[in-house]
């Protein structure tokens, strides 16, 4: 479509709109809160457990069963001792807007939802975000922008800020700096990374690393590949990978057309590099689907369709919410999705639990998850509020201290 | 008996947050249903249904200051599924007589006719994308996530409806 044609759609279209609503509208939609009644949250439900029924008739078969009943429950109590607890310990750091000052900040929880705190300051144009717990759970990195131009999505200042979670103090380590989009801690925990433009920018990439001792900042601009540029207007975000001690600049999605239709990639690798998951939506209207290839052989193996993959800590699964089906006449506001654990290597999956996630507005995407640190729990948000399931007996809880629409959750390792 | 006052008297503020919030916003809501549907009576029959809808879900909404964007994709929603109601219904199109024959002076009466041929020929996805990036101006980010579908699916549903806008223009300026 040429210019002038697209200018005398968008004056078509305005020619569409009425003006403001009339007051007939107004008066009856005034009413509507009080009315109707609200629906209710979203719930989770785990596979169900049903205890076995037991007839005695015989004495030596109840003696039988009685012995056999307690070596299960040794065996059981054992398990229970040394299974980590549910829900995992350790703090949850998250971003989400501060109504007070009108910005977004970053906020501490406990996971049984106790102890909640403002890292943020509550400062009016002071953007905080990704945070990032080191390796040891004992600080916090994160990015902030400040001095933003409401008129322009690259303007900004952007610091990388330390903060100590025992002594609740901030360090800033190094600020002037672009606004960042992603940071991300070395493996060897000295430095941090991070990557500028901040989304909708479109201004040429630049990965810079900061030594977080001294402060000093070392940037370099990063050429796309061609097979990174997008074939259509609109620019993807960049995140930071560290591969050993070298940092690079990582298109979050890239998108290919063949002049019809376009397919959003996603290459999710494994930490230590032995395999990719990749993850294809390609339009119209097709479910997304999963492919794992081992970076030796390259062999390819579908895992069918689900949301975006995680790796658990380990390496040794990788965990993704599949699409279901209705979830009933019961709960016919949810679809009945199904949390998928494929193990590493032989590719065979496993359902560890059937979720309820809500259906249509406001939400009808899949979910994607991640792993606890200790690698024992699976969680993720959507619009019901935040979930976590255990990953041994798929035992679920929801944590109401976490808003919906919060991001960046990250959990914190357990401090040694 | 304090505990049940309390639980009224925070029902109670969430509807006058409620209807504080779609009070704010009815008339950008409006404006949208308008422009996607074309017709005004279609326009107040959606709102409203949107309205009904978003109190239905407003327990699951904690905070207030993304109300604009969940409320526009629950109206978007609406719209969607009047417009697959509408279009499956047989519609006779009313041509202008002798037009074939008599080249139209008006060239903007051309370009208007042409366009509310091609749009009402898009699909309803097609259709309400069109509305979300060209009339309120939504990143393609925005528009994926109020229609809650990925972006690569807004670009690929923007390429051809544009396309077959463009077409629809291109015939129309062949009468010129």
């Amino acid at each position: 479509m040429r210019p002038d044609q697209e200018r005398l759609v968008r004056t078509w279209l305005a020619a569409r709109d009425p003006g403001d609503a009339p007051a007939s509208l107004r008066a009856a939609v005034a009413e509507v809160p009080f009315d109707q009644h609200a629906a209710r949250i979203p719930l989770l439900h785990g596979p169900a457990v049903r205890l076995p029924w037991l007839h005695v008739s015989l004495r030596p078969i109840v003696l039988a069963v009685l012995v056999a009943a307690a070596l299960l429950a040794l065996l059981t109590a054992g398990i229970l001792v040394l299974r980590p607890p549910f829900p995992p310990r350790g703090l949850l750091a998250y971003t989400a807007p501060i109504a007070a000052s009108g910005s977004t900040g970053i906020t501490l929880v406990a996971a049984d939802g106790s102890g909640v705190r403002q890292v943020s300051p509550m400062q009016a144009d002071l953007y905080d975000h990704s945070p990032r717990w080191s390796p040891d759970g004992r600080m916090l990195l994160f990015a902030r922008t400040t001095n933003l131009d409401a008129l322009a999505s690259c303007g900004g200042v952007g610091s990388v800020v330390l903060y100590d979670v025992a002594s609740g103090t901030e360090r800033v380590v190094a600020t002037g700096l672009r606004p960042m989009n992603d940071i991300e801690w070395s493996p060897s925990g000295d430095r941090a990374a991070y990557v500028y433009p901040p989304p909708d920018c479109g201004a040429e990439i630049e990965l810079g690393v900061v030594d977080l001792r001294t402060g000093a900042v070392t940037t370099t601009i990063v050429v796309p590949q061609v097979s990174e540029l997008d074939p259509s207007p609109g620019s993807v975000p960049w995140h930071v990978v560290w591969a050993g001690d070298v940092a690079s600049a990582v298109p979050d999605t890239i998108v290919t057309s063949n002049g019809r239709d376009f397919t959003t990639t996603a290459n999710v690798a494994s930490h230590h590099g032995g395999a990719v998951v990749r993850y294809a939506s390609t339009t119209p209207e097709r479910m997304p689907t999963l492919t794992a290839i081992e970076a030796g052989s390259g062999t390819q193996t579908p895992l069918g369709n689900g949301g975006l993959p995680a790796w658990s800590p380990d390496d040794t699964a990788v965990a993704f919410i599949q699409p279901g089906g209705s979830a009933g006449p019961n709960a016919v506001d949810f679809l009945r999705d199904h949390l998928v654990i494929a193990t590493a290597g032989t590719w065979r999956t496993r359902v560890v639990a059937d979720v309820l996630v809500p259906n249509g507005p406001p939400a009808d995407l899949t979910p994607s998850v991640s792993w606890t640190p200790d690698g024992g729990a699976l969680y993720w948000t959507d619009t019901g509020g935040f979930h976590v399931i255990d990953v041994a007996t798929g035992r679920s809880a929801d944590l109401a201290a976490i808003p919906p629409f919060c991001t960046d959750l990250q959990w914190q390792p357990m401090p040694r | 008996m304090t505990g049940s006052a309390g639980a009224v008297t925070a029902e109670e503020d969430r509807r006058v947050a409620f209807a504080q919030l779609v009070d704010r916003d009815l008339d950008r809501a409006y404006r949208l249903a308008s422009v996607i549907l074309g017709s005004g009576p279609d326009a107040e029959d959606a709102t409203h249904d949107a309205v009904v809808r978003a109190w239905r879900a407003f327990g699951g909404l904690r905070d207030a200051s993304r109300f604009e964007a969940w409320f526009q994709r629950i109206l978007v929603n609406v719209c969607r599924d009047r417009l697959r109601k509408v279009r499956r219904s047989p519609v006779t199109e009313l041509t202008l007589a002798g037009s074939d024959a008599v080249p139209d002076r008006f060239k903007d009466v051309d370009d208007r006719l042409a366009l509310d041929r091609a749009f009402a020929q898009l699909s309803p996805d097609q259709a309400i994308t069109v509305v979300l990036r060209f009339h309120i101006d939504l990143s393609l980010d925005d528009v994926a996530e109020r229609m809650g579908v990925p972006v690569g699916t807004v670009k690929s549903r923007l390429h051809s409806a544009l396309a077959r806008l463009g077409r629809g223009l291109t015939g129309a300026e062949v009468i010129e």
